[in-house]
């Protein structure tokens, strides 16, 4: 099976999660099912290695850049922007900076993303032409122009894996522009991915799609089996730490755990609250935390790389992923395989298939205090979490989830042979 | 026969705020869940029963009775006993004695395992006119120090589960002699205050559960991947009469009829059919105190090791196999001395009821069954039978609830 994926990120080029799961996922189709991948960049820069993980020597990461240097029409400005920023916000951005020189190992977003979008379509379609394949498969909207483009010029079947939409991103307030490319990506597209059923039902309801178009495939975590030094906890031995770990806007609810951290607090004095993560929210947050009174049980670190990250799950006492809609929240599963009790807004994809978590209504800021005070309380409870929610983690591999991504490419292939 | 009060949902940030800790989770679900039961099983099976011993004179039965139930029958479902006294009253229906409170008291204190079977006989006595012969301890829990316990409290026969772990070549289609351990002075006292006779046997008979036979009408009956599906009266008289021994004991939760199994599987029926075919064909049914009267001993028996009727392993993990589930007994039992403390020192009659009633709904054993972990780990989601979404919180509601009560013993004192 020949896969010509198109994805704007690719461990270790990433910005959000999406980079690792395209790897992981990547990874597992060539190693465990014996599926080619041309995995399509929009740029890659000379100075990254993509070789760790194990990508297995089916795996080609195609530069859309140079792959087909008679192609090349445009040359990109160097400066960032996020697609990440969803709703309005798309169209400005907190790290602008034109005309940065080259610098290119963080920038994956150009200032103009539309224009990006549909250079990258171009080029995309255009190394789509000159290869041998059987299924398109793109991830998210920045890559659906290609996908389609592509689907249109060799006739080939397009699977699209919506790891988000904007209507999520933008708490209902979308960019009408990407809202648009959505919409014809989903139209277009012959299957779609959905990473939970929460997604699907988000793309069935707000993109008026058939039901029967979507498949799901709940997204996984690798399992790394990393060592650690010991922490240096600048926070006191007997502190409790909460940890958030998310980007800080709206959809992820960070101002939700603030507002039940002083109940938290009354009970458990000693308690610290880690906010991890960057975003548009931050100083938003910092004046509520000011105003509850509490702005000295708080830290804010801002974006964290991952070895940091790492260290972060294992100084938590408990992790909470208070999303107001999350589509999946695999840090959720990364704090679980650090040996972190988790407790999950309701309302997240990470939810429909783990069982060994706590799990609460965002907007429920009573109980969500009080399932933090009695799994700071009890360490039985909070053993019991971490060791059993590892659990959960076994049935949800990669190569199990990545079977079903076979499965619909097998269906779709099947259907051509018959034309 | 058993309904627990099932706990209020109280938030840690609401401790002291609430009158009632015993409303069940949405204020009303104790009193639903007995109407639906109530309506599905105790009524049309006690119905039942009474017909099918009118009929066939030969028939009676045994049955166990907690206090709990009692409690929520007299206010929601007063018919219920007064068909058991109907039946008692005919001479139909044995009535066995237990925890009042459905509790694991017998593993953590004795006074208070003594001053729940006591509580329970005085509620059996005031409402059938009876005394019980016959013990059976929470979910069939039983070993020799159990049965030692048994033989203080001057019963004579015990009842448990038939498990091959301890019978190994033995059949428990016979009647045994239990074992009992030998309990220290101190241990005999305390416990020999809650008798009510004035004789303590020697000897204590035991009667097994054939947990083949019995199972296969509470677990098995409708289920279509069993491969005896469908369990018909021919079928299950031949297994009957193949077995070896002098006596089928049959023992089950009661709401196997018309709740287990719904009343659509056609358990109803079988049942009668299965009494009024063995009563025609010369089967003897007995009470638990006849059965042990007039079989003879076949063996001494003993059990070592503690067992019970619960899952595929018998044993006590169901209760006590995680942490959470340790912690929240452990918690529970360093309260008692706090409790009796607090009571002498109240002096308003109405609160030091309340207080000894919250004191021994807290040790319900379902409180604790709801935290168990076993089969949700693996993701058998559909085995958690519970008022709560995960046996976490289910942990914490319960140790919200004690450490409020807690708080109102520390405010007495």
């Amino acid at each position: 099976m020949k896969i010509l994926m198109f994805g704007w990120e690719f461990s270790p080029l990433v910005a959000g999660g999406l980079g690792v799961v395209c790897k992981d996922i990547t990874a597992s189709l060539s190693n465990a099912h014996g599926a080619q991948v041309t995995y399509v960049l929009p740029r890659v820069p000379h100075n990254i290695a993509f070789a760790e993980g194990g990508l297995g020597e089916k795996v080609s990461i195609a530069d859309a850049d140079v792959d087909d240097p008679s192609l090349i029409k445009f040359i990109l400005e160097s400066s960032f922007s996020n697609p990440y920023f969803a709703g309005l916000g798309a169209q400005s951005n907190i790290f602008a900076n034109t005309n940065m020189g080259i610098n290119s190992k963080k920038e994956i977003y150009g200032v103009n993303l539309m224009q990006e979008v549909y250079v990258y379509a171009e080029k995309a379609a255009a190394l789509a032409e000159h290869r041998q394949f059987d299924i398109i498969h793109s991830h998210d909207w920045m890559t659906a122009p290609a996908a389609m483009l592509a689907k249109e010029r060799t006739g080939k079947p397009m699977v699209m894996h919506v790891h988000a939409t904007e209507v999520e991103r933008a708490l209902n307030n979308p960019n009408p522009r990407i809202f648009a490319v959505e919409q014809q990506g989903f139209v277009a597209a012959d299957k779609i991915i959905a990473v939970s059923e929460l997604t699907k039902q988000k793309i069935v309801e707000n993109y008026g799609i058939d039901p029967n178009k979507i498949v799901v495939v709940h997204n996984a975590v690798e399992r790394v089996e990393k060592k650690f030094g010991p922490i240096a906890k600048t926070i006191e031995k007997d502190d409790k730490v909460v940890l958030f770990l998310a980007r800080l806007t709206a959809f992820k609810g960070a101002n939700y755990l603030l507002s039940a951290a002083p109940k938290v607090l009354k009970a458990l004095p000693n308690t610290k609250f880690l906010f991890v993560g960057g975003g548009e929210l931050l100083e938003k947050l910092i004046e509520q935390s000011v105003d509850l009174g509490i702005s000295n049980k708080v830290t804010f670190t801002g974006f964290l790389p991952h070895e940091e990250v790492d260290r972060a799950y294992r100084l938590a006492d408990v992790f909470v992923m208070p999303s107001v809609s999350e589509p999946f929240g695999i840090t959720s599963l990364e704090a679980i395989r650090n040996g972190t009790p988790v407790i999950l807004s309701k309302t997240s994809g990470a939810s429909e298939v783990l069982q060994n978590v706590l799990k609460v209504d965002f907007w429920d800021i009573d109980e969500m205090a009080n399932k933090l005070i009695a799994v700071l309380r009890y360490g039985v409870l909070a053993d019991e979490l971490a060791n059993n929610s590892k659990r959960d983690l076994e049935r949800l591999t990669w190569d199990k989830q990545t079977e079903k991504i076979m499965d619909v490419y097998q269906q779709l292939r099947g259907k051509l042979d018959y034309k | 026969m058993h309904q627990p009060w099932r706990l209020t949902r109280l938030n840690y940030l609401d401790l002291g705020t609430k009158e009632d800790l015993f409303l069940g989770p949405d204020g009303g679900l104790n009193k639903d869940i007995l109407l639906k039961v109530a309506k599905k099983s105790y009524l049309p099976t006690l119905k039942l029963f009474k017909k099918l011993s009118e009929k066939n004179p030969r028939f009676v039965f045994s049955i166990s009775i907690t206090g709990t139930l009692i409690e929520q029958l007299q206010l929601y479902a007063p018919k219920v006993i007064e068909l058991l006294q109907e039946l008692v009253a005919m001479g139909k229906v044995e009535i066995l004695a237990e925890t009042y409170y459905h509790s694991l008291a017998a593993l953590y204190s004795l006074k208070e395992f003594g001053r729940q079977v006591e509580m329970q006989q005085k509620l059996v006595n005031d409402l059938f006119d009876v005394r019980s012969t016959s013990f059976r301890n929470t979910e069939l829990i039983y070993n020799d120090y159990i049965a030692a316990l048994a033989n203080i409290l001057g019963f004579r026969t015990v009842i448990a589960e038939g498990w091959d772990k301890f019978l190994k070549w033995r059949s428990a289609n016979y009647v045994y002699e239990a074992k009992f351990e030998n309990l220290n002075i101190i241990d005999k006292r305390t416990l020999g205050k809650f008798r009510h006779t004035e004789i303590v046997r020697s000897k204590l008979k035991l009667l097994l559960k054939n947990y083949k036979l019995s199972d296969d009408i509470a677990f098995r009956f409708s289920d279509r991947n069993w491969k005896e599906y469908p369990l018909t009266t021919e079928k299950y008289f031949d297994w009957v009469d193949k077995s070896p021994g002098e006596v089928v004991n049959l023992f089950m939760d009661f709401e196997t009829f018309g709740e287990h199994q719904w009343k659509d599987t056609g358990v109803f029926n079988f049942i009668a059919d299965l009494v009024t075919k063995a009563c025609n064909e010369g089967y003897n049914f007995y009470k638990v105190a006849e059965a042990a009267a007039k079989l003879p001993v076949q063996d001494t028996l003993s059990v070592p090791e503690l067992t019970s009727w619960a899952d595929t392993e018998r044993d006590l993990s169901a209760w006590r196999g995680n942490k959470m589930q340790n912690a929240a007994l452990d918690g529970l039992y360093e309260l008692e001395p706090k409790v009796h403390a607090a009571v002498k020192l109240l002096k308003n009659s109405k609160r030091i009821k309340q207080i000894w009633d919250n004191w021994g709904w807290l040790q319900t054993s379902d409180h604790f069954y709801y935290m168990s972990t076993k089969y949700w780990n693996d993701g058998d989601v559909h085995k958690y039978f519970s008022p709560y979404d995960s046996p976490y919180e289910a942990f914490i509601n319960y140790m919200n609830v004690l450490e409020d009560f807690q708080k109102q013993l520390a405010k007495i004192s």
